[in-house]
């Protein structure tokens, strides 16, 4: 396998930017051994540890006709950031390769066959841009929490920004962990991000007002009062300060969870954010997987009757070693459809992670997979202590 | 069943290329098609973001249909050479399409992960065959069927623009460009473009909004009318 100590192409700072990307070795690291093997190795692959710098897209017909020559390179052909220029190379001349960044080692499997490196990152210049990485791990009242989200492959191509975001935060009388995980709609590539962090940060201070005793009293009026309200707070705030825009230009997709110090707890989301429960190497949906094609989705907020469109499930009070895990699609999917990563995540989350490791624990590479990853993380208060 | 698939499912983006290949085709448009075909394995395959994802299936129709790629894993494809044979039928081109993507996805198993499929449909001719091709069209793009695809449709030459207008779901183009070798190549970039731009965006919900981007193209965009959304 090869797996060992990667070297991931997501940026120039080591430190900063942990990617999920291919594995291009810095020289001065070395691999450390005992890492799983999930993955055989696949003679036919480029070997992700050659130190080539990406090789120019192909030359092919297309490139010598009426488009500019660009056109030809393919790679730098991907989905405009913001309609302005990209920051590809517009004269038609070849730039020069770009050596590999320097990052850090890490043992984040490769899982599929004939995985190639992945193109240098491109930032988004968009000034409401996130962070490509945001990560953060602690206690949060009696549990520990862990989240982290990394931006996917096709904004880090693409030079757009990453559209997930979460937040937490402790109801005001502190018998509540609150919890949210909000992705933003790719058909809004320059303005969801926007919806969604403030969605997740209005979810979470909307829900601060809530106790856990009205929440055992009727869950599904409190959260849906939680997303009604939050959502009449997002379509307030876009026509005061962001008049331009229209709720649809601040859609996102979202879960929320709110926890109880003991007892049942509840989440509820809209759209295909999921919502997983992981025991030991167990997992569990709280929420059925839709069917059909993953890029459509059921609805999305901002919404006029949010609480109508939400979905709602308990949350058994979990067990010593438990995890409870708000997701963004592009984790979900790959959590669904991929044993390796689901292996892989276990393990890691096993026991509780600190920044570091949470974002670390999304630097796995998977075929297809390329879509921005967030992961909130709740373990079990028997864990707290470690 | 569980939402937990035991072996490795990446998602994918199934596209169908659905070629007129009757006579009207022979000459330079048949030679640009056949250079292209595997140009755009080339170019698919040497981008991660859209090779990992996009799997490829040929479909040509004149007076027959023939699935002559099934849905594929582009970096396993061997592209078919074409040749131009016949009039034109739409309806057994399109449904030959719908097949293809339809049977391409179960072949990925239970419980994997795809994006909506889209159909890219390039003609140069009319449809002349007896039979009413409008009702296959509205089976294959059902919204209410799982499988149901986007159809991006391409004219030139002699296609009728309304008859292009039609076939499609809301992406219809006409070129204009007289030589039709050149017609054909601009035509295959556009897909090429519209699957790379597509497949680039699948990275949030409901990304994946198809795109064509026709920057520096002489192709047209032909109207959206009521009876080509469904």
């Amino acid at each position: 396998m090869r797996v060992g100590k990667f070297i991931g192409r997501k940026g120039r700072h080591a430190a900063a930017a942990p990617g999920q990307g291919a594995a291009v070795p810095d020289t001065a690291d070395t691999t450390e051994p005992g890492a799983a093997d999930l993955t055989p190795p696949d003679p036919m692959s480029p070997d992700p540890t050659s130190p080539e710098p990406m090789a120019p897209a192909v030359d092919n017909v297309f490139a010598t006709d009426s488009h500019s020559a660009t056109d030809g390179d393919l790679a730098t052909d991907a989905v405009p950031a913001s309609g302005t220029p990209d920051g590809g190379n517009t004269t038609g001349t070849a730039l020069p390769p770009i050596a590999p960044p320097r990052t850090l080692a890490t043992d984040a499997p490769q899982v599929g066959d004939h995985l190639q490196p992945l193109p240098l990152p491109r930032l988004a210049p968009t000034t409401s841009s996130l962070p490509g990485l945001r990560a953060d791990g602690g206690t949060l009242g009696d549990r520990w929490l862990g989240a982290a989200s990394l931006a996917g492959q096709s904004h880090l191509n693409g030079g757009s920004t990453a559209q997930d975001a979460y937040q937490f935060t402790l109801s005001d009388d502190g018998s509540l962990l609150i919890a949210a995980v909000c992705d933003g709609m790719g058909s809004r590539p320059l303005t969801s991000q926007i919806g969604a962090t403030l969605l997740a940060s209005l979810l979470c201070e909307t829900a601060r007002t809530v106790t856990a005793g009205q929440l055992a009293a009727d869950p599904r009026a409190v959260l849906g009062g939680v997303l009604d309200a939050a959502c009449a707070r997002v379509t307030r705030l876009r026509t005061a300060g962001l008049p331009g825009l229209t709720d649809r230009d601040l859609s996102c997709t979202a879960a929320l969870a709110l926890l109880p110090a003991t007892g049942t707890g509840w989440a509820t989301r809209v759209g295909d954010c999921a919502v997983l429960r992981l025991a030991g190497e167990a997992w569990e949906t709280v929420f059925d997987r839709d069917g059909g094609p993953v890029n459509m989705v059921s609805a999305a907020l901002p919404h006029p009757t949010p609480a109508e469109v939400a979905e709602y499930a308990p949350l058994a009070e979990e067990s010593p070693g438990d995890c409870l895990i708000l997701a963004s699609d592009g984790l979900a999917e790959d959590a669904f459809g991929s044993p390796a990563v689901r292996a892989w995540l276990a393990e890691r989350w096993s026991r509780p992670c600190d920044a570091a490791a949470m974002a670390d624990s999304l630097r796995y590479r998977r075929r297809g997979s390329h879509d921005d990853r967030t992961a909130l993380v709740v373990w079990s208060r028997q864990l707290r202590n470690g | 069943m569980s939402a937990f698939s035991n072996v490795e499912r990446p998602a994918v983006f199934p596209v169908c290329l659905c070629i007129d290949v009757s006579y009207s085709m022979q000459g330079p448009p048949m030679t640009a098609v056949n250079d292209a075909l595997p140009e755009i394995k080339a170019a698919i395959k040497a981008d991660p973001s859209t090779g990992e994802i996009a799997r490829l299936a040929v479909v040509t129709f004149s007076d027959q249909a023939d699935i002559v790629l099934p849905l594929t894993d582009i970096a396993f494809a061997d592209m078919p050479v074409l040749s131009p044979q016949g009039g034109t039928n739409f309806d057994i081109g399109l449904r030959a399409s719908g097949d293809a993507l339809r049977d391409g996805i179960k072949g990925l198993g239970k419980g994997s992960a795809y994006h909506q499929p889209v159909i890219f449909f390039i003609s140069d001719g009319e449809h002349n065959a007896g039979v009413d091709w409008t009702h296959t069209r509205g089976q294959i793009t059902s919204k209410e069927d799982k499988y149901g695809a986007q159809i991006v449709s391409f004219g030139f030459g002699q296609a009728n623009r309304e008859a292009i207008q039609q076939v499609s779901t809301g992406f219809a183009f006409f070129t204009d460009e007289s030589d039709p070798g050149t017609a054909v190549r601009e035509i295959l970039r556009t897909v090429l473009r519209s699957i790379r731009t597509t497949s680039s965006s699948f990275s949030s919900a409901t990304g994946g909004a198809l795109s064509v981007p026709l920057d520096g193209t002489k192709l047209t965009q032909l109207p959206l009318t009521q009876h080509m959304v469904n």
